[in-house]
Formats: C-alpha cells, structure tokens, sequence
C-alpha cells in the first residue's frame, strides 16, 4: 500500500508538469495545444539519449530547449502562416515523430540499462533515503510552479495572459499577439519536455507511442484539480495541476490494483471524463433548458 | 498631429460586394484638437477609425501621426502612440486580470520581466481615485466584477495611462446608460483637456457633437462633407448642421440612430 501511494505520488508529480503546460496553453492562452504529445517524447528521448551518453543532468535543460523548439514551430504556424492554431499542433506532432526516432537514434525505443540517471545520483548521495524519487520528483515539479507563477506576475507574464483573456484589448493595445502566443508557447512546451525528461529517467526507458493520449490525460488532471480547488486565480490553477495530477495518479492505481476497470479502458475512460467536464457548462444549459420546458408544459402555456 | 492624405480603402474589391467605404479622404489636426464626428450609419466613421489606427492597410494616401509615417505600420505598433476605446466597454479590458495587472500593462513601463512595485500600486490608486469611482480600493479584483461603466472609465483612464499623440473614441458611451455615459463624458473632458491630448470621437449625439471640443466633422459616403470650426461652429445649431448637410450632399441626413436634440 504504502508503496502504491510512493509511485502514485512520484508519477502525480511528474506528470503534472504537463498539466501545468496545459494551464498555460488551453487556459491561460486559450489554445488547445496538440504539439503536447510528441513535444512529451522529445522530451524524454532527448533526455534517455543524453543520460545514455552519460549527461544526465545536462539532459534535463537539453530536453527542455528542444521542447520549446517544437513549441517555437507550432507558435509559428499559427501566427505567421496562418494555420489554425489546433491543425498548426498536429501538424507539428506528426512530425515530431520523425525528430523522436531520430533523437532515439532512428529506433522505437531507448533504454538506459546501467547508466545513471538524475535519480540514481540522488539515491548515491543519500538525501532522501528511501523517498529520494518522490523528492526529487516533487521539488522539480514544486520548483516549476513557483517559477511559472513568479513569471505569469511580470510584464511578459501579464501580456501573455491577457492574450488569451481578451485579444479584442490586445489588438487595440501595444502588444503584439504574435510574440507573446509564441513566448508562451515555448514556455508550455517547455515544461511538457520536461515532464518526458524526468519520466524517461525515472523510468529509464523511452518508447515512440509513450506519448499517445498524454495531452487528455493532461487536460484531465487540470480538470480534476480545478473542481477541487476551484479557478479563479493564477496561483490556484498552479495548485490545482499538482492537486489534480496526484490525484488522476491515485484514481489510476487503485484501477490498476483492484482492476474495478479493466486497465485497458483506462484511456477511454479518461477520454469520457474529459469530454464531459468540458461538456459540462453545455450539459447543464440543456438540462435547464428542459426544466423550464417541462415546467412550462405542467402550466399549460 | 494627425495627417491624413487622400486615403481610399475598398472592401472585398472585384465583387459584388464590393464597397468603397473611403475615398479620397485628407484631414489635418492640430495638436490639442478636440474633433467630434458625426454621419450616417455606413458613412465611414469607423472605417476611419480602423484605417488610422492599422486595423487594416489603406489601398492608397498616407498617414501621418506625431510626424511619423505610420501607412504601413501594424496596428500594435502604432498602439504606442493611438490611445483607443470601442462602444463595447467590454473591449478594452481583460476580464479574469486584476485591474492593477490591466493598468500595468497598460502603463508598460519597464522590461519584460519587470514585476508591479509598490510605486506603481500607489501611482495606479492616485490615477483611480480620480475617476471618483471608488475603485481605488479594488485593486486587487478581477476587471470581469466591474459594470460596463467602470470598465469604460477604466480603459479611458489605460489609454492614456501614458498620453497618447492621439485618442480615437468609437461611441465609447453608446452602451452606457444615460447616467454612466454622462459621467465617461465628463471623465473624457477632463483628461483630455489635463494631456492636451489631440482626439477625435464618433458620437450618434449630434447637440453633443455642436457643444463638445474645438471642430465637428461630417462624414457621408466615405468622405467628410462638412467640417466646421471656430466661429463657425460656436453659434451653430442642430437644425443648422442639417440644412448643411443636406446643401452639402444633395441628401437628407437619415438615421435611426441619430439624435436630433
């Protein structure tokens, strides 16, 4: 049980760093970032191949830069060539695929079978004894938040938000939408990079698909931790992807355990969830909406 | 401050929809002036409004601002200098931002990774207390809890945060009630009179129109007819603006939305 809760935390700490992209990109900015999936493999392949090659620190910054390269060129597609910012992500994705082999070296998958990884130096300096995963895990992810939220406080931070709140404004102001969709962009897929990179090395292994689906599961756990800790700040949407990941990361091992879902339905699952917390302002107006018509019809009028 | 030369803009030219929404137009303000801008619905006020401030490029002319050519430079670029507020109060602000983080953006003063400082909190709350609205004390909400009214005092008082060479107002108190509107006016007045700001401002009002700034401006068919100033204006009535109008076009001035009295 008690290691069941450890890697439900370790994993919900990783993985939050790709909801805390999606906060940034589906919220802050308001644009549903497709790139998420491939930039999360680049991530990790950069990462696995560096750490194989005996960098594993150096892996980490490396894996990040590539993410916001990969975010550079969706941001690109969407304002200076004029693709739909949703097709421009895709588009982006589906060649990622192609970087991805390359990075593993034109292979599926990459493993690091004796090579040390940021986890195993920690574990070798003995600060963390047993939790030295969970540790690091949660300060990188911690690290992230505080860094994310000091930069949405500056003025780059406050012009890339009201991008996304009003571009009405931002057309009328001196901001030019163009950079600042672009800045955020490489900052978002920064930290979808990173979160591959620390999964990679924990688990010392990176496969071509192991990003298939990571931006719903992502979305899912911004949605999660928004319905606990509610919306209506910066600070609390931060709180909020750390929240709803750990807690996607426990839903997903007591299905893994106690196999009440079979884990294979999991995605589909996590893909209904989604769909229905998004659905959910819709779903309600038509639920009100009968109400009124069935209350309408009792009166007779 | 504001030269515009014979400027023409067509939309969707080659079609059946095609519409000249500006011809030939040319107009020269001072600094300081204060023009108000009155025409028919589709007579091209906002037209003029756009193509000055880049919402789009004009197909021929050029246009000046503060000295600087600015024909074909995008519209961010010339927000620096062209302070802006639409009829919608809803656009000029971001809803989910406090409204000290709007006026920091608006206010635009240091770096890119610069944070607010105590000074600008004390400069933004002395800024506020002026628009008398209480909203000096709110510093820390979100823009989205204001009314219409306050969002519209809010953003006149971003747009000239740091006084614009020029101010474009779009009906920017159209959408208030009678109230509000009287009160964005009075705010208006005042600040622009404070900056020495050169303004130009659409209104449906056309008593207000006679009684507001230094010179009116009458706009038909993509192109001002009428353009009064000084003497002039200072003893001219509504009914006399009509009967120019008509002289000058050859029309009666027709508009459901325009106000006679």
């Amino acid at each position: 049980m008690l290691m069941i809760t450890q890697t439900a935390l370790e994993l919900g700490f990783l993985y939050a760093l790709v909801a805390m992209a999606l906060f940034l990109s589906f919220r802050i900015l308001n644009i549903a970032d497709m790139t998420t999936d491939g930039c999360f493999v680049l991530g990790a392949a950069v990462s696995v191949t560096l750490a194989a090659g005996g960098h594993p620190i150096l892996a980490i910054p490396a894996a990040m830069l590539a993410g916001s390269c990969a975010g550079f060129v969706t941001a690109f597609l969407q304002t200076r060539l004029g693709i739909p910012s949703i097709l421009a992500g895709i588009v982006t994705n589906t060649g990622l695929y192609t970087v991805n082999l390359m990075a593993m070296g034109w292979k599926a998958n990459q493993s690091l079978l004796g090579g040390s990884t940021i986890f195993t130096l920690l574990r070798d300096s003995g600060i963390g004894s047993d939790w030295y995963e969970l540790l690091l895990a949660a300060s990188v992810t911690v690290l992230a938040g505080v860094l994310l939220l000091a930069f949405l406080k500056t003025r780059m931070g406050l012009s890339i938000r009201a991008t996304g709140d009003n571009s009405d404004m931002v057309r009328a102001s001196s901001l030019n939408p163009a950079f600042t969709v672009t800045v955020g962009l490489c900052v978002s897929n920064a930290l979808t990079a990173l979160s591959g990179a620390m999964v990679g090395q924990y688990q010392k292994t990176v496969d071509i698909n192991s990003g298939t689906g990571i931006v719903v599961i992502g979305l899912a756990c911004l949605i999660i931790g928004e319905t606990v800790l509610g919306r209506r700040t910066v600070t609390k949407g931060v709180l909020a992807v750390m929240i709803g990941s750990v807690i996607y990361r426990f839903i997903y091992a007591v299905v893994f355990y106690t196999k009440v879902v079979p884990v294979e339905c999991l995605k589909l699952l996590t893909a209904v969830i989604v769909a229905l917390a998004i659905a959910a302002p819709s779903i309600r107006k038509w639920a009100a909406f009968q109400q009124r018509k069935l209350a309408a019809g009792k009166g007779g009028n | 401050m504001l030269d515009i030369q014979r400027i023409s803009k067509t939309f969707n030219p080659g079609t059946v929809n095609e519409k000249k929404a500006i011809t030939d137009l040319s107009l020269h303000l001072n600094k300081g002036e204060f023009v108000t801008v009155i025409g028919s619905n589709g007579a091209g006020k906002s037209t003029l409004f756009n193509a000055i401030a880049g919402s789009f490029y004009v197909d021929a002319g050029a246009i000046t601002v503060g000295g600087h050519n600015m024909t074909f430079l995008p519209e961010y670029k010339r927000a620096k200098r062209i302070g802006r507020l639409f009829q919608d109060p809803l656009k000029g602000t971001a809803p989910n931002m406090t409204i000290e983080e709007n006026l920091a953006l608006a206010a635009g003063n240091g770096g890119w990774f610069s944070r607010l400082t105590q000074k600008d909190r004390t400069r933004f709350r002395d800024r506020l207390a002026l628009l008398d609205m209480g909203l000096e004390d709110w510093l820390n909400q979100p823009v989205g809890l204001l009314s219409g009214g306050q969002r519209q005092a809010l953003t006149l008082l971003m747009a000239t945060m740091n006084p614009p060479w020029l101010l474009l107002l779009d009906e920017h108190t159209a959408a208030l009630d009678p109230g509000t509107a009287e009160k964005v006016l009075e705010l208006t007045k005042r600040i622009v009179a404070e900056g020495n700001i050169t303004c130009l401002m659409v209104t449906h009002n056309m008593q207000q129109a006679l009684e507001l700034g230094t010179r009116t401006l009458m706009m038909a068919d993509g192109r001002i007819v009428l353009d009064v100033s000084g003497a002039d204006r200072a003893g001219m009535t509504v009914e006399d603006l009509i009967h120019r109008f008509k002289a000058g076009t050859g029309k009666t001035l027709s508009n459901d939305r325009m106000l006679l009295s």
